[in-house]
């Protein structure tokens, strides 16, 4: 269940990182399976078992994206924000419209 | 860019290697599942609320007979509160509620016990759906104590049987290691390692 949302999220970020930035792929998928697989797991732990609201989860996920994603793709730090809200925004939403089995 | 193939298949293999643990085993199906309180009606001063029931935090009251179903990521716990000390309209019934409640008003009694999410059966079983049945052993102003008493199965054929699960003393939240952290710590770990290292030798 973890693995299959975590990989529809690399999926759906990558997608967006791309849309984003129209940089090569292959980097961005590598860049999009390394942030995710940082933060999907320790926000779900941390939902699970520390704090039980989706939006602050969302809030500290968006964070460090921001600075992982101005890192890996070279960004500015204004843009990697900007792409941090928007690819976890679409996840979430993706996530509550179709929750995984 | 083979070098670059290498390290991507390895790295798509090093995040399915552990998070593969979490997909349903092989031979086993996923059924329905929900949970229920047998006893409300013999503690009329309280309310029983399980909460959180989804990623954005529902929260039911639970009634005698309903059993009540949850997202699978959301394991939620029971707290008890008294029934005059409850706030229904302020919270909003059926909707959504802070977390900030359950954890620190102090009307609010904790249980501890953390009920966790989808069943699974072996694929040839002809059970449809599992519903476990708590029971209150007991309430005081700082605890409120629950325990899995019963399972109710539901059969492909429509049939019900109910089966007393063993006596246990006390079921509480998982205080120590999540079963889960090691695999979340090492995927995780290995990210963020990555990341580092990327970053040094682009330097």
């Amino acid at each position: 269940m973890l693995f299959t949302a975590l990989l529809a999220t690399i999926l759906l970020e990558f997608l967006l990182y791309w849309a984003f930035t129209r940089k090569d792929l292959p980097p961005l998928i590598l860049y999009s399976i390394l942030i995710n697989s940082f933060t999907l797991p320790p926000a779900t732990w941390i939902y699970q078992n520390l704090v039980p609201d989706l939006l602050m989860v969302e809030l500290g996920v968006i964070v460090v994206e921001t600075v992982l994603i101005g890192l890996l793709l070279q960004i500015p730090p204004a843009r990697a924000f900007l792409l941090s809200i928007l690819a976890n925004g679409t996840t979430a939403v993706f996530g509550l419209i179709f929750p995984f089995p | 860019m083979p070098g670059r193939t290498v390290i991507l298949l390895l790295l798509i293999g090093l995040v399915i290697a552990p998070a593969a643990a979490d997909v349903i085993p092989p031979g086993q199906k996923t059924v329905s599942s929900c949970f229920e309180i047998g006893n409300t009606g013999e503690y009329p001063d309280y309310l029983f609320i399980a909460f959180p029931l989804s990623m954005s935090g529902g929260y039911a009251v639970m009634k005698p007979g309903d059993c009540v179903s949850f997202y699978k990521f959301a394991s939620p716990s029971i707290y008890a509160v008294k029934r005059d000390a409850f706030n229904e309209t302020a919270a909003g019934e059926g909707g959504q509620i802070s977390s900030n409640y359950f954890s620190s008003d102090p009307g609010v009694i904790p249980s501890g016990i953390a009920i966790r999410g989808s069943a699974t059966v072996a694929e040839s079983s002809p059970v449809k759906s599992i519903s476990t049945i708590y029971t209150i052993t007991s309430v005081n102003s700082t605890r409120l104590g629950i325990i899995p008493a019963r399972e109710r199965y539901t059969y492909t054929d429509g049939r019900t049987e109910e089966k007393t699960l063993l006596p246990v003393e006390t079921t509480v939240a998982p205080s120590g290691m999540d079963p889960l952290a090691p695999v979340l710590t090492i995927v995780a770990g290995s990210a963020i390692a990555l990341i580092v290292g990327m970053r040094v030798r682009k330097r």
